[in-house]
């Protein structure tokens, strides 16, 4: 018996995915409380596909405001919105596509002093940050909640994705120690619509029970070669944040 | 011996996708990544400090195990290995 019910309009909606998660699974869905971090070209397609999955309750976090530069692949956003906050105009188009789920948003700078309060009692944490210092944060208050991190990221028609949970694998400390130099990254829309496409079904997958996570893998996709390969990951003894 | 080194990324882009490579028996992983970079105008830039060192956020694994940078200079291939090499890529 699913521990949240359906109601008859919810059924209606998620009926082609009830078909694949089952009652119960849907109801796992809605049960569920997920902040996104970033609502950029990563989080667009992460924010859309829970909200529209039924997620019943999204955060989502992003401190900018919506430029002309941002639409080649920010989706939540449009030319309407310019000047907006993201989370403003996100929440709105997230709502607007379902109605029926609970969506808040925070215009924040995620910090290492605000970052365990922001996340909160979420079931877990989806990284779609620019940057790994605040990547970083997010790993560590995950890992000390012991929930998981939906860790992707990408640069012009290259991603990666992994997904960091507590106990059953390596953090994301354990695969990057250093950080990248900052640069003004290269990207094409599609690549975060990839990339956050797939952090989005890991976080259903999660949620569901279904599937293998991407647990201990870090998926490498390269758009030009139309091509995913994965590496194995082990987590790093004497790792700062897990070991 | 037969070592696979395999590339992802921009490094992809700049030094191909994966080279497999037949070595004498006790070649150490730094001095074949720096020779594979040395193949490509600017490719030793890309992956080693000026002082010989992996770039700081280069990551190297030797299949599911990172290598530290300091072992990497010291650190002998073996028949079989598959090396991947990436920058993590950032953007979001």
């Amino acid at each position: 018996m699913a521990a949240i019910e359906l109601d008859s309009s919810e059924r209606e909606r998620y009926g082609r995915q009830l078909l694949c998660l089952g009652e119960e699974g849907q109801s796992r869905l809605k049960d569920a409380h997920i902040v996104i971090a970033g609502a950029g070209g990563l989080g667009s397609p992460i924010a859309i596909y829970l909200a529209v999955a039924g997620v019943g309750r999204l955060t989502l976090l992003d401190r900018d405001t919506v430029e002309r530069t941002n639409l080649n692949r920010q989706i939540l956003h449009g030319d309407a919105d310019l000047g907006r906050p993201k989370v403003e105009s996100g929440v709105e188009a997230l709502r607007a596509l379902n109605p029926s789920i609970r969506i808040e948003g925070i215009r924040v700078t995620i910090t290492d002093e605000n970052a365990a309060s922001l996340i909160g009692d979420a079931d877990g944490v989806v990284d779609a940050m620019d940057n790994y210092p605040t990547r970083f944060v997010l790993n560590r208050v995950a890992h000390e909640r012991g929930i998981p991190l939906f860790h992707g990221a990408i640069r012009g028609f290259h991603g990666q994705a992994t997904t960091c949970v507590p106990g059953r694998g390596p953090c994301l400390a354990c695969l990057f120690p250093n950080v990248p130099p900052k640069e003004v990254f290269p990207v094409v829309g599609v690549t975060p619509g990839v990339i956050g496409c797939i952090q989005a079904t890991e976080v259903i997958k999660y949620l569901t029970g279904e599937g293998d996570l991407l647990t201990g893998r870090l998926l490498l996709w390269d758009g030009l070669a139309c091509s995913a390969e994965e590496i194995a990951v082990e987590p790093r003894t004497g790792c700062p944040v897990c070991s | 011996m037969n070592v696979t080194i395999r590339l992802f990324a921009q490094f992809r882009e700049r030094f191909g996708p994966v080279h497999e490579l037949a070595l004498p028996e006790g070649e150490r992983l730094a001095e074949v990544l720096h020779e594979l970079a040395g193949q490509t105008p600017d490719g030793v830039a890309a992956l080693f400090a000026p002082n010989g060192r992996l770039l700081d956020y280069v990551i190297v694994m030797q299949g599911a195990a990172r290598i530290e940078h300091d072992h990497a200079a010291t650190l002998e291939l073996r028949d079989g290995d598959t090396i991947a090499v990436f920058p993590p890529v950032a953007g979001g």
